[in-house]
């Protein structure tokens, strides 16, 4: 077990900084320019020169990149170019709000597929089966920020039940730091369990044709303790792979839902260094959503050797 | 029907039962036809046929679990004075696992891989019963050692794949065995294991039945296996019995055509392997079936009147064939 940790944290590194690099590249090959956002469009050649000289932009790519690198891993992501405020305590400030809001969308997105998905898995070609079939499509087909706006239309401006939007930390307020983190948290993770279900269903209707269900029906069990203690769980092992790279979708949903519900998340920061070509607050905000898609998928592969015991003993 | 063979009252009684494959609430097909059989009180009985004859399916209906589109459409089967099949799903299931148990026919894969053996084993237990965890945990280390299985205290925590074929099969007979059942239906528990294995199982099965109240249901493709192990054998050809008799008497004094041919296909010892007799042609499947007897396609002894439904010919005492010619 311990083997297959370290196993993990190894290939992790690397993965890490390869992604690094392709964002570097990315955040510098992007039309527009950081000095003409910075200095206006009537910026001289010579102030745009000394801006660029000045944060180093006139330097090779790689010597950029080996500098950036060197400072973010010890939490140090620059200046802004806008208003020289250090990068890195405000990302520090944002984190615990995004985490919070993919966090508990990722929950809404994994609840809802593992229980319409093993429903629909179970009533297999029935009505249960094909009504849940028809909503995951449609869950997956709908744009986030349509889904959000409905559900402001309705449940805020309409119902008057919820905040439209805004946030409030949870330490000051938690019932209404939840209350504000509920559409925006139902608005991604219905998109992002469209998907999910369908994997469920496939994953459960797969492991209800083993030979070790008719076993375990053959012992006299109900139909309900089948699903939950013999089908579940091993219809689980391929369903959190794959939910591992939706929860990557689902955080890029993050960026675009914390502008609609005005949440000062890293992802409403990423919006803002694109707009203001800010490479520091940029890089820093993407590379810190990328870590956070790195790191879940890292816990949730760990977790799927977890309950798989051919694996764990495999490795070992 | 005299009852030679048999110690006490039956434990099972099936009489003219037929399966149907029904489509879109019409028959279309006939999967067993017209079965009767019965199992005396710790009677271990046979019923052998080739692939696809409906041993398994027969099996199933017995503890309602018969695949979709897949209905029991006559007769009965009078377990300890119920109608299996009159039933609710419901009082079925307080029967399956605990009165009648079942050792499936692929071990290999009849064990869910993530969960440790002996909390597999004990499920039945822990279905039919109330009683606690640590008892339930004790009574399936009993049995684990009951099928031999060595230290069964480590065996217990361990899971299936850490298990050999013959070691997955021990395991699901002490599951089936643990609750006490009147009738344990074993599946052609040892085809899917090598031939040394398979006498091993076959010795803890003949152990166990000296051990237990149990009756058995033993189905083989086999017909050697069985006849050592059986007091009454059922042959089944594409889902009718053609013929039954006590284990000896099939392999000496084989009356049918087809169960001539099924013990001129056994493999014997100090035999030449070139005048080994196969089974020319293939069973009929369940769409083709008409009332004349079922084997005629390949019965080298068919006759006109084969089309017509065979008559039962009794050969003394519990000895009976269905077929038209007389020897
Ligand atoms: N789920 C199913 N749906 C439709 N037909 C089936 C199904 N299961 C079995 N059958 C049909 O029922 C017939 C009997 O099958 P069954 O499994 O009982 O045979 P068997 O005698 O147990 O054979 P084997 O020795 O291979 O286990 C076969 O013709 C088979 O095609
Ligand atoms: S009834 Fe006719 S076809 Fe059938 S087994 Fe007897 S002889 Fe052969
Ligand atoms: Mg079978």
């Amino acid at each position: 077990m311990i083997r297959l940790i370290l196993i993990r944290l190894l290939t992790f590194v690397p993965t890490v900084i390869v992604a690094s690099m392709v964002l570097f590249v990315a955040v510098n090959v992007v039309p527009g320019s950081a000095s003409k956002a910075a200095l206006g469009i009537y910026a001289t050649p010579q102030a745009v020169k000394r801006f660029e000289h000045q944060h180093g932009l006139d330097r090779p790519l790689v010597i950029q990149y080996v500098e950036w690198a060197g400072k973010a891993v010890r939490g140090n992501f620059g200046m802004s170019f806008q208003n020289a405020v250090a990068v890195g305590p405000e990302v520090k400030k944002r984190l615990p709000v995004t985490l919070q809001l993919a966090g508990m969308a990722f929950l809404v997105a994994v609840g809802l597929a593992i229980s319409l998905g093993a429903l629909a898995g179970f009533y297999h070609q029935r009505l249960p089966d094909v009504c849940i079939t028809s909503i995951a499509t449609l869950f997956g087909s709908v744009p986030n920020f349509w889904l959000a706006t409905l559900l402001i239309y309705l449940f805020s401006l309409h119902l008057g039940w919820l905040p439209t939007g805004g946030y409030v930390p949870y330490s000051e307020d938690l019932v209404a730091n939840l209350r504000g983190m509920i559409l925006p948290s139902i608005a991604l993770g219905v998109v992002s369990s469209g998907l999910l279900i369908r994997i469920m269903r496939t994953s459960l209707i797969e492991v209800m044709s083993a030979h070790f269900i008719e076993t375990a029906q053959s012992k006299g069990i109900s139909n309900f303790n089948l699903v939950i203690r013999h089908a579940l769980r091993n219809a689980l092992i391929p369903f959190l792979t794959v939910s591992a790279v939706e929860f990557g979708f689902l955080v890029g949903g993050v960026v675009i839902l914390e502008d609609v519900f005005r949440i000062p998340g890293i992802g409403s920061l990423v919006l803002v260094g694109i707009i203001n070509r800010d490479y520091p607050v940029l890089l820093a905000a993407a590379m810190v959503i990328t870590m956070i898609v790195l790191v879940t998928n890292l816990l949730v592969d760990l977790l799927a050797t977890m309950i798989d015991p051919r694996q764990v003993r495999a490795r070992n | 029907m005299s009852i030679i063979g048999s110690t006490g009252g039956d434990v099972l009684e099936i009489n003219g039962l037929s399966i149907e494959l029904t489509g879109r609430g019409k028959t279309v097909g006939s999967i067993v036809h017209d079965v009767s059989l019965r199992i005396g009180h710790r009677e271990i009985v046979g019923l052998i046929g080739e692939s696809g004859s409906g041993k398994t399916i027969a099996a199933k209906s017995l503890i309602g679990l018969l695949p979709n589109r897949i209905r029991v459409t006559e007769g009965t089967a009078m377990f300890r004075g119920t109608d299996l099949f009159t039933l609710s799903p419901k009082a079925i299931r307080k029967i399956r696992g605990k009165a009648i148990s079942v050792i499936p026919q692929d071990a290999l894969h009849a064990l869910n891989p993530v969960h440790r053996i002996g909390r597999q084993v004990g499920e039945p237990l822990s279905i039919h019963t109330d009683r606690s965890g640590s008892a339930i945990r004790e009574i399936v280390l009993e049995y684990l050692a009951k099928v031999k299985i060595d230290n069964p205290r480590l065996r217990a925590r361990q899971y299936p794949h850490q298990f050999s074929g013959g070691m997955q099969q021990r395991a699901l007979t002490a599951m089936a065995v643990s609750t006490e059942p009147s009738l344990i239906i074993a599946d052609e528990p040892t085809t899917a294991l090598d031939v040394t294995i398979q006498a091993q199982i076959i010795a803890l099965l003949k152990d166990l039945r000296d051990g237990t109240e149990a009756s058995f249901l033993f189905i083989s493709h086999d017909l050697g296996l069985v006849s050592t192990l059986c007091d009454r054998i059922y042959v089944m050809y594409a889902g009718e019995i053609v013929e039954s008799a006590q284990g000896a008497d099939i392999f000496s004094k084989p009356r049918h055509p087809y169960t001539r041919a099924l013990i001129g296909s056994v493999p014997r010892l100090h035999e030449n392997p070139d005048t080994l007799q196969i089974i020319a042609g293939q069973i009929a499947s369940p769409f083709e079936h008409d009332s004349g007897c079922r084997f005629r396609a390949r019965c080298s002894f068919a006759e006109d009147r084969c089309a017509n439904p065979q008559p039962m010919r009794s050969h003394g005492g519990i000895h009976v064939s269905r077929c038209w010619i007389e020897d």
